[in-house]
């Protein structure tokens, strides 16, 4: 028990307590009583020899200082929080109330906070800690505190529009080496908690589950909200795609729902049904708009009636040539209606052979006599050589290239070769897509010119989705070799996503919608069943703990100073 | 704080009917006085005849042993003994601590003086009265005669309680006035802040013979009598207010004894060197039965 748990009422109660505790023994100790005498002259010279109060003095009054020390060992051992064997060996106890959009259905968080409330004084104080599980897992209580802080702090607190974080409490809990072998885990709330978050739990821990969701729970909600390169190819367009669950016996129709997209509605004959309950948007502007799905019948769930998604902003690649452009890049490039030839300005230098050298990031084609591989790199960024070479084989399509018949055909080896510089560059042999070469032929010669392009350009990535608590896809090529980390700020680890839905904002100024899209909550799936938890009453919580009687014993002894030194049988 | 001793308290009839056989006298008197009881070193004309001696010019003729002439033809003298009075100086204390407790010492010392005042009177003395606390006090012109006891015990119990006690000082006092020497009798505890060898040092310079009647109680030599003194306490002076915290233990019990022992030996060793008669009176016991062991035989010799 740390004095430091309590709460600040009880601080001061003790501090005053202290004090009065002191008083009594300053009046024991100190004032004398007076006793008028003729003979003080002895008394005085007797003194002199023998002061009151001096050091390495033969021990006095031994039963009065063991008295004394008797109290003060009563209290600090009282105050150290003393366990009994059945306290001791009972195990741990946490308690997770469920704070996630699981818990804004109905009443449940304020059953949930009830029930919790009026459990948390039948566990020993010094073993039970709470934890809210929420767009986070955050421990609102911990071992030795009092129950009046967890009031104070379960009133800050409101179900969010997150996933339930619980299954990563599980995971993490385990880990903790405080916790003793036995820890009985009850959650308040409906939250789902996956088997796999189960089964992976030690021997010795048990969850069980006080507060359950609703029995009549009826719901629609969009669990899915997600952008795709469009099937008509066209360069500055995405497909949108969305699903909409409901609960059983509620079915899904497109007059429940309201497509924007900015400021716009969707005209109806847009929509297109992929299935009962998906729905597609196709051809939609890539000008960084936000596209938004609401459901407009009102439910049991409040969170998943909107989802919103930003569209990517698709600009076209601008780039310069150079005078020795091989003929077939050239058709490559007038062939990709994003990319667009200008005479300065550019983002992207093509070069061909005889071509001098660029200051912007260059797409150069060099003769096989002055280049030892058929690729070579440069890239930038924090990537190392290995992974800038997985990188590249897929951002810039590399690896649809049959580069098994191009080196038959060479009777050259076709090999990467990576540099980290300071301006990135893609220089390839030239013999490669030269006129006589069938390379330029192949269908996926353009694709690797376009995505070459596109990743000198240096372009920023866009995300197919961005759910609460769930990784986030990008989906432009060269993004991970432009070495972006705008999400970086708000990832825990490699790319996390923050837990709850709303706008995220990024580093430079622009920001990004995040949606809860959580399935389980929309229509209560993949929830694991749990039993019931049965809290049995400890009878060391009914009575006084040991502290309490150990302080007690202390008053008493306290008492019995007072009443033998008022009548002289102590010092 | 003390009862005051009322005249009927203290004139107790019996208590002085007690003291008619006691007698007061004194090793060596000075010839100065008139007629008394105290018997002289000096022959003279009184009625008890003592000696003879060898006759020398300008003796009594009436004195002359004729018979003793007649069978050996020598001239002898007769020699009496001679009796004069004695100036009993009766010197009080009042101070403070003469007062204090329960029974106070203050009424023994008043008891004390009344029965010496009362031996000295029957015997034809002068008594004069005196008293002390930070100065001396005179009450009253010498008394003489018996009948002038109930005069004296009015005026006993009229001292009532003073300050500290200056008792050096007020020997100095007395010992510079031009008395008639007698007998001086100090009833004192003798607690003076000055301490004990100012008052010896006053002492040697007093011309009379020197009584000193110590007044004592059994909380002196065994402070643990006192009920009132246990624990962690704090005494204070009854006459200075001066405090002195102590925790009564054992140790501090012992030195105090051997400390106030001390005090003790030092007054009585001073008194046997000087040749002074000292009284150690315990106001916790019977004044009578102390007064009687002092006149075990008929008379106290100082």
């Amino acid at each position: 028990m740390s004095f430091f748990n309590l709460s600040p009422l009880l601080v001061g109660l003790g501090l005053l307590a202290l004090a009065g505790l002191l008083f009594l023994l300053q009046q024991l100790r100190i004032r004398y009583t007076e006793l008028p005498v003729a003979t003080t002259m002895f008394w005085a010279a007797a003194v002199r020899e023998a002061p009151v109060r001096v050091l390495r003095q033969r021990f006095r009054h031994l039963l009065a200082y063991l008295l004394a020390l008797l109290i003060c060992w009563l209290l600090w051992i009282g105050f150290g929080g003393p366990l009994t064997d059945a306290q001791r060996t009972a195990g741990f106890n946490i308690l997770v109330i469920d704070g996630s959009a699981h818990a804004a259905t109905g009443d449940i968080f304020q059953q949930s906070k009830r029930q919790l409330l009026n459990d948390v004084t039948k566990y020993p104080r010094d073993s039970r800690e709470v934890f809210l599980s929420g767009a986070q897992n955050v421990r609102i209580l911990a071992s030795g505190e009092e129950k009046l802080v967890l009031e104070r702090r379960l009133d800050e607190f409101e179900p969010v529009a997150a996933r339930s974080s619980i299954d990563e409490l599980l995971r993490l809990l385990p880990r903790n080496n405080s916790y003793p072998d036995e820890v009985n885990i009850v959650v308040y709330g409906g939250a789902p908690i996956s088997q796999h978050a189960l089964d992976r739990l030690p021997d010795g821990y048990s969850v069980s589950r006080q507060v359950d969701d609703l029995d009549d729970f009826e719901n629609r909600g969009i669990v899915a909200l997600g952008i795709a390169e469009p099937l008509s190819g066209e360069w500055d367009k995405v497909d949108v795609l969305f699903r909409i669950l409901a609960t059983e016996g509620l079915a899904v129709e497109p007059s429940d729902f309201q497509v924007q997209i900015g400021e716009q509605d969707l005209a109806a004959s847009r929509l297109e049904t992929i299935s009962s309950n998906e729905f597609r948007v196709r051809d939609v502007v890539a000008d960084g708009s936000v596209f938004s799905v609401s459901i407009e019948q009102p439910d049991d769930l409040q969170f998943d009636n909107q989802a919103s998604v930003t569209l990517p902003l698709k600009e076209r690649v601008k780039i310069a040539l150079g005078g020795d452009v091989p003929t077939s890049i050239r058709r490559a490039i007038d062939a990709d209606d994003g990319i667009e030839i200008i005479g300065s300005g550019a983002s992207v230098m093509i070069l061909g052979p005889n071509d001098s050298e660029s200051s912007i990031p260059y797409f150069r084609f060099t003769p096989m006599v002055e280049q030892e591989k058929a690729f070579f790199i440069g890239y930038t960024g924090e990537l190392d050589a290995m992974e800038a070479l997985h990188q590249s084989i897929a951002d810039l399509g590399l690896a649809e290239i049959d580069s098994a018949s191009m080196a038959t055909e060479l009777e050259q080896q076709l090999e990467i070769q990576l540099e980290h510089t300071d301006l990135r560059y893609v220089s390839v042999w030239s013999e490669l897509v030269s006129e006589s070469f069938n390379f330029k032929d192949s269908l996926s010669f353009p694709v690797f010119v376009s995505k070459s392009i596109r990743y000198l350009a240096d372009q920023e990535p866009w995300y197919a989705y961005l759910a609460a608590g769930r990784q986030p896809v990008e989906q432009t090529s060269g993004s991970s070799l432009a070495s972006s980390d705008l999400l970086a700020e708000y990832a825990i680890g490699a790319s996390y996503v923050r837990n709850e839905a709303g706008t995220l904002e990024l580093r430079d100024g622009s920001s990004l919608q995040v949606s809860l899209l959580d399935p389980s909550a929309a229509v209560r799936v993949d929830s694991e069943s749990l039993t019931d938890a049965v809290i049995e009453t400890s009878n060391a919580q009914t009575v006084w703990g040991i502290a309490t009687w150990l302080a007690l014993l202390a008053v008493l002894l306290l008492g019995l100073e007072w009443y033998l030194y008022q009548r002289g049988l102590m010092p | 704080m003390a009862v005051q001793l009322t005249f009927e308290q203290l004139f107790d009839p019996e208590f002085l009917d007690s003291l008619e056989t006691f007698n007061l006298r004194i090793k060596r008197f000075l010839r100065q006085g008139r007629l008394g009881e105290q018997v002289t070193h000096d022959r003279g004309i009184g009625l008890e005849f003592k000696d003879f001696k060898q006759y020398v010019a300008g003796d009594d003729l009436r004195a002359v042993d004729w018979n003793i002439y007649r069978r050996l033809g020598r001239l002898f003298v007769h020699v009496f003994e001679e009796y004069q009075d004695l100036p009993l100086y009766l010197l009080v204390d009042r101070s403070r601590s003469m007062f204090l407790e329960e029974t106070p010492r203050v009424h023994a010392a008043l008891r004390s003086a009344l029965a010496l005042s009362s031996i000295a009177l029957s015997q034809h003395d002068i008594v004069s009265l005196l008293s002390f606390s930070d100065e001396l006090e005179m009450h009253s012109r010498p008394i003489v005669g018996k009948k002038q006891l109930t005069l004296l015990g009015r005026r006993l119990v009229s001292l009532d309680e003073q300050e500290g006690t200056q008792l050096s000082q007020a020997i100095r006092q007395l010992a510079f006035r031009k008395l008639r020497p007698g007998l001086l009798v100090v009833l004192s505890d003798f607690f003076d802040p000055s301490g004990l060898d100012a008052v010896t040092d006053a002492l040697k310079t007093c011309r009379h013979k020197l009584l000193l009647v110590q007044m004592v109680k059994n909380i002196d030599s065994d402070p643990t009598q006192n009920e009132d003194l246990v624990g962690d306490i704090r005494l204070v002076d009854c006459e200075t207010s001066d405090a002195v915290d102590v925790s009564v233990e054992p140790a501090v019990l012992n030195r105090y004894r051997r400390i106030y022992d001390e005090f003790n030996q030092r007054l009585t060793g001073f008194a046997a060197e000087q040749g002074i008669g000292l009284v150690r009176l315990n106001a916790d016991d019977d004044v009578l039965d102390q007064l009687a062991g002092l006149f075990e035989t008929g008379a106290l010799l100082v």
